[in-house]
């Protein structure tokens, strides 16, 4: 398999600088001192949750979200996997003086 | 970024509704120091279930592997109490008291789990011996205990509800008693 390393990092410079996914409909309060401090391995209390800051169906949301989250690493994960184990070719002309 | 286990969820979602909940304070501190974490779903599950009825008794059957839930408390011993003086007042049985038919209905919703491993049962009427009681049986293969605590909610605020009406209807058939009498005597007194 031969990587276009130009083109990738070319990709990369034109991608939008935006969270992997959507955080839209999910409620901000779950999402900033919940999922993500958790995720961080943060330690939450139950007595530190302020319960009125969402409702029971905000959850469901949340859990949507980290599993799109999840899905987005994993495919990260397989693209940096896939550039690892290419094995580096030497150019056949110099590049350089 | 550590990725989760669902059961994370289902603790988040048993803590929104136990604190949301009207149990009492101490059941809320007690369950308060435990830390949202994804591998307490069963504990926390079992523990919560404890504080819903007042008085909760489980057993273990080692036997059997099997284990017993049994959930009193004087709202299930009040709503017993005003379904016999309505059916008295009423002259039915316990059979066609719409209220007990809705509260076992409750009972069968809400003890509608994602496991095969259970069975419930009731002690609802006047023939049944001992304190009246709501009853869960979990075997070894029942992997739904963080749901247990919002059923349980959910039938517990269905005897306060039952419990409101019914004592509006009794109140209701004692004021419209007398009333009815009196005016009778009244009327054998005019005539």
């Amino acid at each position: 398999m031969k990587l276009d390393l130009k083109l990738l990092s070319m990709r990369f410079s034109q991608a939008k600088d935006e969270p992997p996914v959507s955080t839209e409909g999910v409620n901000s309060y779950l999402l900033e001192k919940i999922l993500l401090p958790y995720m961080n391995g943060e330690s939450i209390l139950l007595r530190d949750i302020d319960y009125s800051a969402f409702d029971v169906e905000d959850i469901e949301p949340l859990a949507e979200y980290h599993d799109e989250l999840a899905q987005a690493g994993y495919k990260l994960e397989q693209l940096t996997k896939t550039v690892q184990n290419l094995p580096p070719i030497a150019k056949k002309s110099r590049a350089f003086c | 970024m550590q990725e989760l286990n669902h059961t994370f969820f289902s603790v988040l979602r048993l803590a929104k509704i136990f604190f949301d909940s009207d149990v009492p304070d101490k059941a809320k501190n007690d369950i308060g120091i435990w830390e949202l974490d994804e591998d307490s779903c069963y504990a926390l599950g079992l523990e919560a279930s404890d504080w819903i009825f007042q008085n909760t008794v489980h057993y273990y059957n080692e036997r059997k592997d099997v284990d017993t839930w049994f959930f009193s408390d004087p709202i299930i011993d009040q709503f017993c109490r005003l379904c016999q003086e309505y059916e008295q007042d009423k002259g039915i049985t316990e059979e066609e008291n719409p209220y007990r038919s809705t509260i076992e209905q409750t009972i069968r919703e809400n003890f509608h789990f994602d496991s095969y491993s259970y069975g419930y049962d009731w002690r609802l009427s006047l023939a049944e011996r001992g304190r009246k009681c709501i009853l869960l049986f979990t075997g070894e293969e029942f992997y739904s205990h963080e749901a247990v605590p919002e059923g349980l909610l959910e039938i517990r605020y269905a005897f306060l509800a039952l419990n409101q009406k019914l004592k509006a209807e009794l109140r209701k058939e004692t004021r419209i008693i007398p009333l009815s009498l009196v005016t009778a005597a009244q009327w054998k007194e005019a005539a």
